[in-house]
């Protein structure tokens, strides 16, 4: 009798501990943001913009890099993904790009990747953004090599689908161009200067009163950029108005002090620019978005939290330790026979990671989790057919277990059959 | 024969909140229609609904792509006041 309460005892502090530690200041500051992004993407966006880009006449080179794109900028609901992607196929650019944005959407989608970010780590986040895009494109040009006649051609429809290329540069433009790689020179080599410059780009753009909508996307990526920096400014111990607290709460402190910044600039350019009616849209997407997956988040995390303390640390770091190819096959395997919810692939990644799995074989899981859930393969069955649903199954495990080992060769954990 | 509205949606937590403003607005409106839900993909593709959720009264397409609000539904309902 005492094993099982120990036991229950057991599981439910490692569940608890877990969520505690993961809803700590510094995941508020990222995942917040990301919600509100993803209400602001969802309302502010236009589809139909970013469809022309994929339209029948457009060329290869641009309809499959876009395919790939709107994956991370439109599919930030999964009920926007399945008909979006029967219209790239129908009635767009063909069967290739429709595939590129069905395999990217889950993938790159802003959500997935901030709570990878802030969960497992910003290396893999990124890696699975990067790899995501690389090869979405490379299977929706496979997909349509091996079924070319699957394009219907529908000339009547498109007629008036001409597409305008022509970029034109300015001033605005430019200045939102360079806020952007200030903000990742801010995460990636924590320059303090970096955050001004980038700041005053975006003041001037708002002064500027033209780009609004793009240059409010900008403020608002500029939150995730303060939430994710590792700022370091302050090494020892400080004074804050009398009181003394340590370098780690100091650090935090001045992260929210410049996500604070960021706050008032959105403010300011929200009142100024957008409209009442489009502010409540927005408001609304952000709260549908909060009610429909932060309760996954909580759960996710705490049973993850749960399974840590029942799972044998040593069979995991044998089977999973190193960035073999069978370590990286049962990566994908595990992704396609274990149904988990939305962002649940998260959580319990981090859970394997804890429990000494290689980075490598991690990310062949995160890639194909979400692809490949017995949900969304069966309606790729009904919507491609058993023939091309078969071949992009086959497709998404073998490219997913190529890029995890990529990636774990990449960050120098080698590589070896077994 | 009673007048159908039909909502499309898969069952995320939008169209949902849809079909319950939908029932809303009905019940305070008294009026009698047919609410019916669409989930199946190939039926809202064929409708030409290329985002979830969307709002159909009475054959006439009124909102795609985001949750009509209240007022909106209210709106389209008018003209059926007797």
């Amino acid at each position: 009798m005492t094993t099982i309460t120990e036991t229950i005892n057991g599981s439910l502090t490692s569940g608890i501990d877990t969520l505690l530690d993961y809803l700590s200041f510094h995941v508020l500051l990222c995942l917040i943001p990301a919600f509100f992004i993803a209400g602001a993407m969802a309302v502010f966006i236009p589809k139909d913009t970013v469809m022309k880009y994929m339209g029948s006449t457009t060329p290869g080179f641009i309809s499959y890099p876009f395919a790939a794109l709107a994956g991370f900028l439109l599919a930030v609901c999964s009920c926007t993904v399945l008909p979006l992607f029967a219209g790239i196929w129908k009635k767009g650019a063909g069967l290739g790009p429709a595939v590129t944005f069905l395999f990217s959407a889950p993938a790159v989608n802003l959500l997935a990747l901030t709570y990878t970010g802030s969960l497992v780590g910003l290396d893999i986040a990124f890696a699975r953004g990067v790899l995501a895009i690389l090869f979405a494109i490379i299977i929706g040009v496979t997909m349509d090599y091996l079924f070319p006649d699957a394009n219907i051609k529908n000339s009547q429809e498109n007629s008036d689908n001409t597409l305008d290329l022509t970029f034109t540069l300015s001033i605005d433009r430019i200045l939102l161009v360079s806020a952007v790689i200030f903000g990742f020179i801010i995460v990636l080599l924590d320059f303090p200067i970096a955050f001004i410059i980038g700041i005053i780009c975006l003041v001037v753009v708002t002064i500027r009163r033209n780009e609004q909508i793009p240059a409010l996307m900008i403020w608002l990526v500029y939150l995730l950029f303060t939430g994710t920096s590792q700022i370091n400014w302050s090494s020892h111990p400080t004074e804050f108005f009398g009181v003394s607290i340590s370098d780690e709460l100091a650090n935090m402190l001045l992260k929210a002090f410049l996500s604070f910044i960021v706050v008032i600039g959105i403010f300011i350019h929200s009142w100024l620019y957008i409209q009442q009616d489009q502010i409540a849209d927005w408001l609304q997407e952000t709260k549908f978005f909060v009610r429909s997956i932060l309760h996954l988040i909580i759960i996710g995390v705490f049973v993850a939290g749960l399974a840590k303390y029942f799972i044998p640390q040593e069979l995991v770091a044998d089977l999973l330790g190193s960035n073999t190819v069978l370590a990286n096959v049962f990566g994908v395997l595990f992704g396609i026979f274990m149904y988990f919810p939305t962002l649940m692939e998260v959580p319990i990644a981090k859970l394997f990671l804890d429990l000494g799995m290689a980075k490598g074989p991690l990310l062949a899981y995160l890639l194909s989790d979400p692809e490949l859930s017995i949900q969304s393969i069966l309606v790729t069955h009904k919507l491609m057919g058993k023939e091309k649903n078969i071949v992009y199954v086959i497709l998404v495990g073998i490219l997913t277990t190529i890029a995890g080992l990529i990636f774990g060769l990449a960050i120098g954990e080698g590589f070896s059959l077994y | 024969m009673k007048r159908i509205i039909k909502v499309y949606g898969s069952g995320c937590i939008k169209c949902k909140t849809l079909e319950k403003r939908v029932h809303k607005v009905l019940t305070e409106l008294d009026l009698q229609f047919e609410v019916k839900k669409v989930t199946d993909i190939i039926e809202i593709m064929d409708a030409g609904v290329s985002s979830t959720p969307a709002l159909e009264v009475d054959g006439k397409m009124i909102m795609k792509g985001r949750v009509a609000t209240e007022k909106e539904i209210r709106a389209s309902l008018e003209p059926y006041l007797s």
